[in-house]
């Protein structure tokens, strides 16, 4: 502290001198020598690392740097068996994962060698540096506005030295590799690290706290197929036509008993026993494709996806025009971790053929503001 | 001109720009196509079984073309009266015979038609075909293989249900039983 103030008998009004006085002294006993063993302090320099999209793996492989993707999932084909029951997509089991991101910084930690260390030339094989996550809690980095980032390894790594041959001081970086699957906000994400630093011989161990700062970026990744092909089978759509038995090749519906009372009697007797009034009409029934749809997601205003929601458009053969809500997916909180949602659409069997498909395009938007 | 000022302002307009950007929308668009494909099918809809309560007064009235009337719960034919019935020998044991006389069956067979109590409905075939086959019926009851379903026989499969009717004889001078029942064995395919 003395070192900012004025020396007594000093004009008051030489701030300036001062200041630039007291920026030298500090200056200078940063660089002045250890007396014993070694110290350390942080690397000089802005300590937060922005991952970059194009830095984020998904399944081993890159993101690519826009704030929007897209990523089609291929063919999937499904036997509908039963009109009540939902169609399983599974997309979750078609998305690549698990998603990570390395962050490599060269300049974390130093290491000031004292002038008897020095005398001795020691190199960075003479020291064993250790990284690890502390703070908020072991491994994990967490966000204000939430979500967390984990620490899959937290590696340091010898980058530089100063002072020639026999170095004065030893800079360390840090490789750090991060499940990014918590992650939620793009904001930075905070922790506390501790460097542990033992000179191998003498053990001598000292540590220091040190800061971790992670900026996240914002992105929207959206997972679809892009062609799902449905086999409705003859027992499903028998059923859905009101068949309860399976006869011969086909099917039936036995409607049970019916009896009429004749009242009159001639060489011909009309007796009305229609089938039609027990026969159920051929309804519209929906199909639903659970799990047909992913989105990934941070920086989302609210931390909610705003819309996700889907149109039928073309519809052919029986498939009505019409739209719907992802309701598992919009209002839900965004984030790394994959949401999926339903699609359903509706499929009018008095309308389809039979001698041809019925199809539809399905557009999905999702939107993250 | 003052330019530190100009200075400023542009600064402060680059700082606004910059902040409004921070605020962009994402929004993803995809679409997939979805096929359904139909399978060919064919489904029938028909009675398990269908009871056929004739009326008393209908059937007397048309077996015996009027001549019966209400006698107690059924019915009776009055042969006349009085009868005069000889007897010239007297014993213990009198026998006096006098036999009724049988009226004859104005009718005995009726042509039932059941209206429509079988459909079908049929996908990714041509025409059906029908067969009708008595299995077991009683005595005195005949179906008309020829005539039953035919409305169905020979018609164009269609989503769109397809009734037909079943017609069957019934001779109530050979019928024995009560009731007199007759089982059907009904198939349709589509060709």
């Amino acid at each position: 502290m003395s070192i900012l103030q004025p020396a007594c008998g000093a004009r008051t009004d030489t701030g300036p001198v001062i200041l630039i006085g007291s920026l030298l002294l500090v200056a200078a006993g940063l660089l002045s020598p250890i007396a014993h063993g070694f110290a350390l302090s942080p690397a000089p320099g802005n300590q937060t690392v922005n991952v970059n999209l194009a830095d984020i793996l998904q399944g081993g492989s890159n993101l690519s740097g826009s704030a929007e993707q897209i990523y089609p999932l291929g063919t999937v084909s499904h036997t509908l068996n039963d009109f009540s029951l939902p169609l399983d997509l599974n997309l979750t089991g078609s998305v690549p994962g698990p998603m990570s991101t390395r962050v490599d910084r060269p300049r974390y930690l130093e290491i000031q060698l004292s002038d008897a260390e020095r005398a001795l030339c020691l190199q960075s094989s003479d020291f064993d540096v250790n990284f690890r996550i502390i703070a908020p809690s072991a491994d994990t980095l967490t966000a204000l506005s939430g979500g967390i980032l984990r620490a899959i390894s937290f590696e340091a790594n010898f980058t530089s030295s100063t002072g020639g041959a026999c170095p004065r001081r030893l800079r360390y970086g840090y490789v750090l590799d991060l499940d990014v699957e918590g992650a939620v906000s793009a904001s930075t994400y905070q922790g506390t690290a501790e460097a542990s630093v033992e000179q191998i011989g003498p053990g001598t161990i000292q540590t220091l706290q040190l800061a971790l700062d992670i900026n996240m970026p914002s992105v929207l990744l959206l997972y679809h197929y892009t062609q799902i092909n449905i086999d409705v089978q003859p027992a499903a759509l028998a059923g859905a036509l009101g068949a309860n038995s399976s006869c011969g090749s086909g099917f039936c519906m036995d409607a049970g008993n019916q009896s009429a009372a004749v009242l009159g009697l001639g060489s011909t007797v009309p007796v009305a026993i229609d089938i039609g009034a027990s026969v159920p009409a051929v309804a519209i029934r929906t199909v639903t494709l659970n799990d047909a749809v992913g989105a990934r997601a941070t920086g989302c205003a609210g931390g909610v996806y705003s819309t996700a929601s889907y149109q039928i458009l073309n519809p052919l053969g029986g498939i009505q025009a019409g739209s719907g809500t992802i309701t598992e997916i919009q209002n839900s909180a965004c984030g790394f971790d994959l949401r999926t949602g339903d699609l359903s659409f509706d499929l009018d069997l008095n309308s389809i053929s039979a001698t041809s498909n019925a199809s539809a395009t399905i557009q999905i938007t999702v939107v993250g503001l | 001109m003052d330019f530190s000022n100009w200075k400023k302002a542009v600064v402060a307009g680059l700082v606004s720009t910059a902040a409004f950007s921070g605020s962009t929308a994402y929004a993803a668009q995809a679409t997939v196509t979805v096929d359904v494909n139909m399978p060919t099918i064919l489904v029938m809809y028909h009675y398990n079984t269908i009871t056929l309560d004739l009326d008393q007064a209908a059937l007397a009235t048309y077996l015996v073309s009027g001549t019966a009337v209400a006698c107690g719960a059924d019915f009776c034919d009055d042969q006349g009266d009085p009868v005069a019935i000889p007897v010239s020998v007297i014993a213990g044991t009198t026998s006096v015979t006098q036999a009724v006389v049988d009226p004859g069956l104005a009718n005995t067979t009726t042509e039932f038609t059941i209206v429509d109590p079988v459909g079908v409905r049929g996908m990714g075939c041509g025409t059906y075909s029908v067969t009708v086959v008595d299995l077991s019926s009683d005595a005195g009851i005949t179906v008309d293989t020829g005539n039953s379903l035919s409305d169905i026989n020979g018609t164009a499969c269609s989503f769109a249900l397809t009734t037909g009717n079943l017609i069957f004889d019934v001779d109530f001078d050979q019928v024995d039983a009560d009731p007199a029942s007759a089982v059907f064995d009904v198939t349709i395919t589509g060709i």
